[in-house]
């Protein structure tokens, strides 16, 4: 029988396509009769949706300034 | 060893699927014209998640900006040399790898990828599930999440608070993952995982957000 626990270790599995043969079967059915894992699954995609969203920080000017120099002064091969 | 010595140019492990972005070709042959723009928007769009992998591996932040900064340079030395063999940002990213593991060894760094933590098992909380692995005490609903502007900032910022607290492996390929944009070969080539490793990783550090994010809404959150 598949836990409740057994699904909440093979979310991520789902989301990357991973799950195979019986897993996927067992997976599925046990998603389909618990409304708890469901509520996890919505919970994971959600996270996952708001940590897409985290806006890059700002990269260092010396970081660009130096990596631009060089990119300027570069020699393309002939 | 000469900063701009060349490296290996090539991922050590490859995975089907990690082929050159339709992008980058045009990309490419951009930086070899010497378009500015384009290599100035490249080091913006990448610089958050090459100073993570980075920091996987070198002692300190200022180590990690270091070596990213030596791998731009790697960069514009070799993008004559790229074949686009894989993609533009598996070969800046092993480029970049070969360079913090060189410094991480100098720094006598171990390196957190080598193998999983053993004690790190999954992050919902075993006490939430009864004897034969069933809830407990399930997860609340969250209907459709918070629509409010505010209160979506406030729950992004749970999650980078707790982001910053995840065993740096876990950080890695959440970061490269999911704010980043890489795909899971990507970020297998670059850091010489197996897609099981890598998925386990991504599960783990995934779980320890959504549990933040449901601290967040029950009003726990720190």
């Amino acid at each position: 029988m598949f836990a409740c626990k057994d699904a909440t270790e093979h979310m991520t599995d789902e989301r990357e396509g991973a799950l195979s043969g019986w897993v996927r079967v067992w997976y599925r059915l046990h998603l389909t009769i618990c409304p708890h894992c469901r509520a996890c699954r919505r919970q994971l995609d959600e996270t996952v949706a708001l940590t897409r969203e985290i806006p890059p920080g700002d990269v260092p000017e010396k970081v660009v300034d130096t990596a631009l120099a060089a990119f300027r002064d570069r020699r393309p091969k002939t | 060893m000469s900063l701009l010595a060349p490296t290996s140019r090539e991922p050590r492990i490859r995975y089907a699927g990690d082929v050159p972005d339709p992008d980058d070709a045009l990309l490419v042959s951009r930086l070899r014209a010497g378009d500015e723009a384009t290599f100035r928007d490249l080091v913006r769009r990448m610089h958050r998640g090459l100073v993570q992998v980075a920091r996987s591996y070198v002692e300190s932040p200022a180590a990690a900006e270091e070596v990213v900064q030596e791998t731009w340079l790697a960069v514009v030395a070799q993008i004559d040399d790229f074949e686009g063999r894989s993609s533009l940002r598996t070969w800046i990213g092993t480029i970049l790898c070969n360079r913090a593991r060189t410094r991480g060894v100098r720094d006598k760094r171990s390196v957190p990828f080598s193998s999983l933590a053993p004690d790190d098992v999954d992050p919902v909380e075993p006490e939430r599930f009864d004897a034969r692995g069933f809830w407990s005490l399930p997860p609340a609903r969250w209907d459709d999440g918070p629509e409010n502007l505010t209160l979506r900032k406030e729950a992004r910022e749970a999650i980078e608070r707790e982001l910053g607290t995840l065993p740096e492996a876990q950080r890695t390929v959440v970061t490269l993952r999911d704010l980043e944009g890489w795909s899971s070969e990507e970020v297998c080539n670059v850091l010489a995982l197996s897609e099981t490793n890598q998925r386990v990783l991504l599960h783990r550090g995934r779980q320890r957000l959504r549990a933040a994010l449901e601290r967040y809404h029950s009003g726990t959150g720190r």
